[in-house]
């Protein structure tokens, strides 16, 4: 999801259009979509061990509660930035023009 | 996304290697009394050759193909392990089932209080593996709250 772009004020400055905030070469969107992707990999890394342990494999009780705290920890740090982004897109919109 | 959280696989590095030291002092603990026939080599305790983990291999499946910038070292890994190379002992005793013609059979050569202590060792060395990743993880976790 890309910020829109303000509108420029033509009648009282020649003021240039806010461009996009963009990272690097990819948009936030993109950026995004990684971490999800990334958040999903580590969920279904996580449940892997937990059947390894459930059904006696090769993983160990602190593998799974290693998987588990990181599968936690990246939903978290996805929600965060989400609410963090949100909260700006938010106060951007607030803005009176 | 999983190189951030490097401290979660150094801990864990180190409690592995504490479950396994404590399967190897479980098994010369074991067999603290196994006689072996004197034709065979006695048995002997084992131990583990660990070494440290540097460089780019994580632990299961969260590599992490960045070196870190301050090169803080990966954990630990077991190598192989090692049979003690203590003195061996031949015990004469002619009524044992296992007795050769000279009557001798092999004692284990498993020295139990060094046995006994590194098991004390190896206990405490996996909670405090798990006491880092404890702390490693409530760390992570003040970060997210910064800001809110």
């Amino acid at each position: 999801m890309t910020i829109p772009p303000i509108q420029s004020i033509s009648s009282v400055t020649g003021a240039q259009k806010a461009a996009p905030t963009a990272a690097g070469s990819s948009d936030f969107g993109a950026m995004v979509a990684d971490a999800l992707k990334a958040v999903s990999g580590t969920e279904h890394q996580a449940d892997a061990i937990i059947e390894s342990v459930a059904t006696g494999g090769d993983a160990h009780i602190h593998d799974m509660m290693v998987a588990v705290s990181k599968a936690e920890l990246s939903v978290d740090l996805l929600v965060q930035v989400r609410n963090r982004a949100v909260e700006a897109y938010q106060e951007i919109m607030r803005m009176q023009i | 996304m999983s190189g951030i959280f490097h401290v979660f696989d150094v801990a864990a590095s180190g409690a592995k290697l504490s479950t396994v030291w404590l399967d190897v002092l479980a098994d010369n603990i074991a067999n603290q009394n196994t006689i072996h026939p004197a034709d065979e080599e006695p048995f002997r305790a084992k131990l583990i050759y660990a070494r440290e983990k540097n460089g780019a291999s994580g632990l299961f499946p969260f590599p992490t193909s960045k070196p870190r910038s301050l090169d803080a070292g990966d954990g630990v890994t077991p190598v192989r392990l090692i049979e003690s190379t203590g003195e061996s002992q031949a015990v004469f005793d002619p009524t044992h089932p296992l007795a050769d013609d000279e009557g001798r059979v092999w004692r284990p050569v498993v020295d139990i209080a060094a046995q006994m202590t590194d098991l004390i060792l190896a206990g405490r060395s996996y909670s405090m593996n798990i006491q880092v990743l404890q702390h490693g993880r409530e760390a992570y976790e003040a970060a997210m709250r910064i800001g809110s």
